[in-house]
């Protein structure tokens, strides 16, 4: 649309009087000036505008980075726990490990267990310097410990930080021979293998599972089962 | 002429006007409505329940813990005792403290935190400014808890011996049990977190009355009175007096623990 020609009444106005039009000569210079006036206050009226809208954008754009940003700090905070193996789903209703309370031993599939048939008396939680029977610590599992397991002869300083993880409630700690990894944690259904002692995934895998959601029994208690092997032979 | 200048004067100006007047109006209340949403969003999505690392969380932790002890040591002389006393004590330890053990559980899973602590045990104590004046036996994972040794002599334990090496170590448990319950209390818990730290301090207190009293009728001391560790094999450094948060019942014999 063709903008109207407001040089007549801008000059008008600007004239400040009453009176009519301006003498011709002047009245074109004051034209031409007026107009330049116009053009640069519509343009600047242009640019105000548009400075606002930049603005809006460079919020919003502030805005944006500052949630992805809090979104992947909180991600990088956490140790890279790809490397936890899932064998029992939750809130999976297929319940692919077995609960049954047996009175004899269990073969189980993974080493050590991560879950399944077991005894009925759970393994007392605590560390033990020798191995432990896997139908007793797997009730212990269902309770919601932490199983910390380590190949015989590792290193001195590995075994401490084990220790030192394993002095809290609802974890066990025991060699086991023939796993895997050098260290192993274990809960009901979840199983990281490590290196050190010093992964601080033992640690995050600990916060994660200990008395976790994937509990079978919440609220169950890791003392007053047994400290020996209650199946005979 | 004249009219047609004020029509001309008239929508030009408007014009341009309104386009300011709109996109000013459109930013501020874009910027109001940042505001209100961040408002909005801290509200709905920041974190009003205590944290990892606060007193109440540590309180919850340690004191379940605690809990779950004193369930295990009385329902270990339940099985034992022939003292309608001892029986009636323990069953109510037991069914007591196992509930308050479940409340704080549940409040530890309510405020989406994880089970397991972040550091030690009773970190949570030395920012209520409480020093560690608690007595912790060598080998117990806290103060006023049983350690290993103790725990199994209770278990070998039957009939008196059993009820006695019981309100011995319980009467330690609870003292500690007060203490820590204090120190949350001062550590400026509330609500319902308040309520049953304020409820251990004046149930606890009142049972170790209820216990020295009982001890007394049995002709025995408390490991305060005595500053005997018991059900252990070797004596480590006795128990100091000044030490018990129960300041004078330590050393009253007149039986004057009244109310039971």
């Amino acid at each position: 649309m063709p903008r109207p020609d407001r040089s007549t009444s801008k000059a008008a106005k600007s004239g400040k009087t009453k009176g009519g039009k301006p003498p011709q000569g002047a009245a074109a210079d004051r034209q031409a000036r007026v107009a330049a006036i116009q053009k640069k206050a519509s343009s600047s009226g242009r640019r105000s505008t548009s400075v606002i809208w930049i603005a809006l954008a460079l919020v919003l754009v502030l805005i944006a980075g500052l949630v992805a940003w809090a979104v992947i700090d909180q991600q990088n905070n956490r140790p890279g726990m790809g490397a936890v193996v899932t064998y029992d789903e939750l809130d999976d209703p297929s319940d692919d490990l077995g609960r049954n309370h047996v009175q004899t031993a269990v073969e189980y599939q993974q080493h050590p267990p991560v879950g399944g048939d077991h005894h009925p008396r759970w393994l007392n939680c605590g560390i033990y310097e020798e191995p432990v029977p896997s139908h007793h610590a797997v009730h212990s599992l269902e309770h919601g410990a932490i199983w910390l397991t380590y190949q015989p002869g590792i290193a001195e300083g590995d075994l401490d930080a084990l220790r030192d993880l394993a002095s809290q409630e609802f974890m066990l700690l025991s060699p086991y021979e023939g796993q895997e990894h050098p260290i192993m944690a274990t809960a009901w259904g979840r199983q990281l293998g490590v290196q050190n002692g010093d992964d601080t995934r033992l640690e995050q895998f600990i916060r994660d599972w200990r008395q976790g959601p994937q509990t079978p029994e919440p609220g169950a208690a890791c003392t007053g089962g047994t400290s020996v092997d209650l199946v005979g032979g | 002429m004249v009219a047609d200048t004020d029509a001309t004067e008239q929508t030009a100006p408007r014009g341009s006007r309104f386009g300011r007047v709109g996109v000013g109006v459109l930013a501020a209340v874009a910027v109001i409505g940042l505001i209100l949403g961040t408002q909005l969003g801290w509200l709905v999505f920041g974190n009003t329940t205590p944290g990892d690392e606060s007193v109440a969380a540590g309180f919850a932790r340690d004191m379940g813990e605690h809990h779950a002890q004193a369930v295990e040591m009385s329902l270990e002389v339940l099985q034992t005792t022939e003292a309608d006393d001892v029986r009636a004590l323990a069953t109510d330890i037991a069914s007591t403290q196992g509930n308050q053990q479940g409340q704080m559980e549940g409040w530890i899973r309510t405020w989406g935190l994880p089970m397991a602590r972040p550091g030690d045990r009773m970190d949570w104590m030395d920012q209520s400014g409480m020093t560690h004046s608690m007595h912790q036996v060598e080998g117990a994972p806290m103060a006023g808890m049983a350690n290993p040794e103790q725990m199994e002599s209770l278990r070998a334990a039957e009939g008196e011996a059993a009820d006695v090496l019981y309100l011995q170590l319980m009467i330690t448990h609870h003292i500690a049990g007060v203490e820590m319950a204090q120190a949350a209390v001062d550590g400026g818990v509330e609500g319902e977190v308040e309520r049953l730290a304020a409820a251990m301090v004046n149930g606890q207190e009142s049972e170790i009355d209820l216990m020295l009293g009982m001890l007394e009728e049995r002709g025995e001391q408390s490991q305060e009175q005595s500053g005997l560790t018991v059900g252990v094999a070797e004596q480590s450094e006795p128990m100091e007096h000044e030490d018990m948060g129960h300041g004078d019942g330590a050393d009253e014999t007149d039986g004057g623990h009244a109310d039971h």
